[in-house]
């Protein structure tokens, strides 16, 4: 196995509220070589988000990363003072963000909140960022990119603001970007030209991805491998095809039930996941999926599945498969 | 320039003419662009710009496109919670779109809306018996105990319970606020209701348990749904015929299956190519890119409303709107070069 | 905006109507006799109905013509410019002294949100709006002007003399200012687009100041603008206790001699400067905001 760029070792993040202690992060391992492309898949509350601002450092109060070893090429993260964390973030490790109606400066030229990153990073004079700037608009695909840098976000559309979004994060050459729904607030034709660009920069800039999603149409565009999270905790592991087609945990097999088929030429009734998603304030004991599971033992409501690799590529985290 | 569109693509089972509950002819619905001091109109947002269609008895029309095409105002349009522009709304047999709001009341309680947003479509501070409970109390349907009784009866339709009764929304997840939202479009005991985008806003495991409660009570109840959603695979799986849209326009109507089959229209197949499928082998179908965005709603191209995008436009597509005429099997298309 | 004036005019004329007394008395003394009064009446057209008056007065306001002050015999216009501008002074010392110590506070409190330095700042604030003028002036006066002696206790001058005055109605408005800076900046703080430079790795200060300040701008902006008028109010007070040579001073005396014509120009210069203000806070708002175009 390749030497990892980011691996992420049993990484804790809880939020410290007055309703009480929510574990919205609880557990999660995973590693990440270069070039390579990661799904993040899982529901709302199941952690994927948490999970990828903690790998950023921006967990703020009442959240804080409990435990855990975020190493980026060897080195903790968690052990940076802010200062050095500062140098990383944008540098080594940027992040395109869910909505790109809200997440650029209203009040900032795009060009300037692109050349801000380079300039901070690379250290050069203003007029060479502004000249990156540009460089990137042209390469994630904005027409007119030089009329278009002096612009406004609000003078721009949905899609055409999320290709800026994506130009500010690639813009310094990072080693890992995390894309966090990033075509979710998306059409779906503008979102086929995201994924497009995201798959063409994948192979440019040989940046190791992190896609993060509840769309498993999207995973099977652009990842190689999926990790499935439930509860703050990944359930499943493996590459993109044994997931889809041959997958071993209930709750994949749930969701991909759940999902109405485009290509089914007969009408079929769904077949939805019972229940809800757990309280991450007061989780079950034992397996956290078990209230929702039809397969579940007596065994998985009294203790938690430890998880096991049923081949070198495969994790799964549930009784049914535990010796 | 007038278009007329004559829908007939009810198949062959539903006769033309014969058995409609709704009958939407060159519905239009235009708002004003204001702009200065003194307010003056400087355009018109053709949101809704010509759109006829048709829904029988028990089936469900699914009216799909992408955002601002109108598909919403559409929706809204037809139950006059904004006053239309121009064109006929016709509820069996009744000239909608001429009645004051006091002759629209009997028909609003056939025709029910039910909401994306089921965060803020519920009155945070009223308990859910009160929220379902009013629109029963309002229409007169029931009167003392048979009140709580319809109430708890609508909770069980809908998979909740008594107790849930006595809660507020905040209460509730967002599933089961939708749920609380049908309860409340089914108290008045609808014929036909509008579902806009009601699973949009929910995790896929209960976006399913949506559905085939929805999918239930149109069986149960004999409910005529128009079901109002940007996810195809969602507007496919639940519709029986659909309605795709674009900037104001409807540019296919066909039985649900063969519109996913065959689409007729470039913008259909464009769309249904640009869906991410959760498949890896298999046939991976050829994808057609659109360029650039979706064009202003407040001076749409002319001719045909997606020629700039169009990888078949001709000269004729920029120069004339074209009519939406049956291809056979009642599945029709809006394209000069549709066969 | 004309209307706006237009009504400012007539409200204040018909104010002025109602207040007992006769302004003809006022003007000629107490001992003087019915023909002197008379007289006086005649020449200042005081005898013929308010409509009339009001005419009268207003045709000549449109020629720019204010009148003439019954105490001084000077014409309106000559004295009002001479006090405006010391207003204007110390109006903007104000206004300087409002910006340099409500915004570094409100960002300060916004950072240390909830910790122990942000409730002192706004219990201090809440002190600082309850507080009336001229209880804060007299305090300041006491203390630094009179016990400390480090600067002087009125009149008109330099920057020694406007620190105090200025101060004065400062402490009252800034304090409304570090309110709306603490909850805007709070607002913008939790904007994805603060999330994006984080993530860009920016350091906090180039965040704050450079992302997040420019943003929480404009709510400060419409607060400055609608708090023109009780700045207005708050620097008649302060002109009378600290003796500022002002339109406030010559408004309180005006009003003591019941001289109408100044008093009506006073208001008038007042409202078309609140007036011209809030116009100017709209432009600032487009120049801030590109989103905004006129």
């Amino acid at each position: 196995m390749a030497e990892p760029i980011l691996e992420v070792k049993d990484l804790r993040t809880y939020f410290y509220t007055e309703a009480g202690i929510v574990k919205a992060v609880n557990g999660v391992n995973f590693r990440l070589e270069k070039g390579q492309s990661l799904g993040v898949v899982g529901e709302s509350g199941s952690g994927k988000s948490i999970t990828a601002l903690s790998v950023m450092g921006l967990i703020k109060p009442p959240g804080k990363v409990v435990s855990g070893e975020i190493l980026l090429q060897g080195q903790n993260l968690l052990k940076k003072s802010r200062k050095e964390l500062e140098k990383i973030r944008g540098n080594d490790i940027a992040m395109i963000f869910q909505d790109p109606m809200t997440s650029l400066n209203p009040v900032l030229r795009v060009g300037e909140q692109i050349a801000e990153a380079v300039v901070l990073h690379r250290k050069v004079k203003r007029k060479e960022g502004w000249n990156v700037a540009l460089e990137m608009l042209k390469k994630v695909g904005i027409p007119e990119a030089e009329d278009r840098i002096r612009r406004f976000p609000h003078e721009m559309s949905g899609g055409m603001r999320q290709r800026v979004m994506i130009a500010i994060a690639l813009s310094c050459n990072p080693k890992v970007l995390i894309a966090d729904e990033p075509t979710t607030a998306l059409d779906v034709t503008i979102q086929a030209q995201i994924l497009d660009l995201i798959r063409l920069l994948q192979k440019d800039f040989e940046t190791a991805t992190i896609m993060i999603t509840h769309d498993l149409g999207v995973v099977a565009e652009v990842c190689k491998n999926v990790m499935v999270m439930y509860a703050g905790q990944p359930v499943e592991y493996s590459d993109v095809t044994t997931v889809l087609e041959q997958p071993k945990h209930p709750y994949t097999w749930g969701l991909l039930s759940s999902l109405p088929k485009l290509n089914a030429s007969e009408k079929q009734r769904l077949t939805p996941i019972d229940g809800m998603p757990p309280d991450l304030g007061n989780l079950p004991e034992g397996c956290a999926f078990a209230p929702r599971c039809p397969h579940k033992k007596p065994v998985c409501e009294r203790q938690e599945p430890a998880g096991k690799w049923l081949n070198p590529g495969h994790f799964v985290r549930c009784h049914l498969y535990e010796a | 320039m007038a278009i007329s569109i004559e829908d007939k693509s009810e198949g062959k089972a539903k006769k033309d003419g014969e058995n409609v509950l709704l009958d939407v002819r060159n519905l239009k619905q235009y708002f004003p662009v204001k702009k200065g001091v003194l307010q003056q109109v400087v355009g018109q947002v053709k949101a809704v710009d010509g759109v006829s269609f048709r829904v029988f008895p028990g089936e469900t029309l699914g009216l799909v496109g992408e955002s601002g095409c109108g598909k919403t105002t559409t929706g809204r349009s037809i139950l006059k919670l904004t006053e239309p522009t121009s064109g006929e709304i016709i509820y069996k047999g009744q000239h909608l779109e001429k009645l004051s709001p006091r002759g629209m009341r009997p028909f609003r309680r056939e025709m029910q809306i039910i909401f994306q947003d089921p965060y803020s479509s519920l009155n945070p501070r009223m308990l859910v018996y009160d929220i379902i409970s009013e629109p029963i109390k309002i229409h007169h349907l029931a009167e003392g105990k048979g009140v709580d009784k319809r109430v708890y009866e609508l909770l069980d339709l809908v998979g909740l319970n008594r107790k849930h009764a006595k809660r507020y929304p905040h209460e509730f997840s967002g599933g089961q606020r939708q749920r609380i939202g049908v309860a409340r479009a089914l108290a008045v005991e609808p014929e036909l209701v509008i579902c806009d985008e009601p699973v949009s806003a929910l995790d896929v495991s209960i976006q399913a348990q949506i559905i085939n409660l929805l999918e239930d009570l149109q069986n149960e109840l004999h409910l005529s749904y128009i079901f109002i959603a940007h996810d195809l695979s969602v507007v496919k799986h639940i519709s029986d015929r659909v309605a795709v849209m674009y900037l104001g326009r409807i540019v296919e109507v066909a039985v649900s299956s063969a519109l996913y089959a065959e689409p007729k229209h470039p913008y259909t197949q464009a769309l249904l190519s640009a869906i991410p499928e959760p498949q890896v082998s298999g046939m991976k179908k050829q994808r057609i890119l659109l360029q650039g965005d979706v064009p202003s709603p407040i001076n749409p191209p002319a001719g045909c409303h997606f020629h700039t995008r169009c990888r078949f436009a001709q000269e004729v597509c920029s120069r004339e709107v074209p009519a939406l005429k049956d291809l056979g099997n009642g599945h029709l298309a809006a394209c000069h070069l549709a066969k | 905006m004309i209307i706006t004036l237009f009504f400012i005019v007539l409200i204040a004329f018909v104010i002025n109507f109602v207040v007992p007394g006769n302004p003809a008395r006022t003007i000629a003394g107490p001992k003087a006799s019915p023909e002197v009064i008379k007289a006086i009446e005649e020449k200042y057209d005081l005898n013929k109905p308010v409509y009339v008056q009001f005419e009268h007065y207003f045709v000549n306001l449109l020629h720019g013509d204010l009148g003439i002050s019954y105490r001084t015999n000077e014409t309106v216009n000559s004295e009002l410019r001479t006090a405006f501008p010391k207003t204007m002074y110390l109006g903007f010392s104000v206004f300087f002294l409002n910006v340099l110590i409500g915004v570094p506070t409100g960002i300060y409190a916004a950072i240390k949100r909830s910790k122990f330095m942000d409730h002192v700042i706004l219990i201090s604030s809440l002190v600082g709006t309850s507080a009336p003028t001229f209880w804060i002036g007299y305090i300041l006066l006491f203390i630094v002007g009179y016990k400390l002696s480090l600067l002087p206790i009125g009149g008109y001058g330099g920057i020694s003399h406007v620190i105090l005055p200025a101060l004065t109605v400062s402490l009252a408005s800034a304090a409304g200012y570090v309110r709306v800076v603490r909850t805007s900046m709070l607002e913008v703080l939790g904007t994805d687009y603060v999330r994006t430079a984080e993530a860009k790795g920016l350091s906090q200060s180039t965040v704050i100041l450079k992302h997040a300040f420019r943003s929480s701008v404009i709510p400060l902006i419409t607060y400055a603008g609608m708090d023109l008028g009780t700045l207005m109010g708050g620097l008649i007070v302060t002109e009378g206790i600290f003796g500022w040579p002002g339109i406030g001073q010559m408004a309180v005396t005006a009003i003591n001699y019941q001289d109408m014509p100044t008093i009506m120009g006073v208001v008038l210069v007042a409202a078309v400067a609140v007036v011209i203000a809030n116009f100017v806070v709209d432009i600032i708002y487009a120049l801030v905001d590109p989103r905004i175009s006129y």
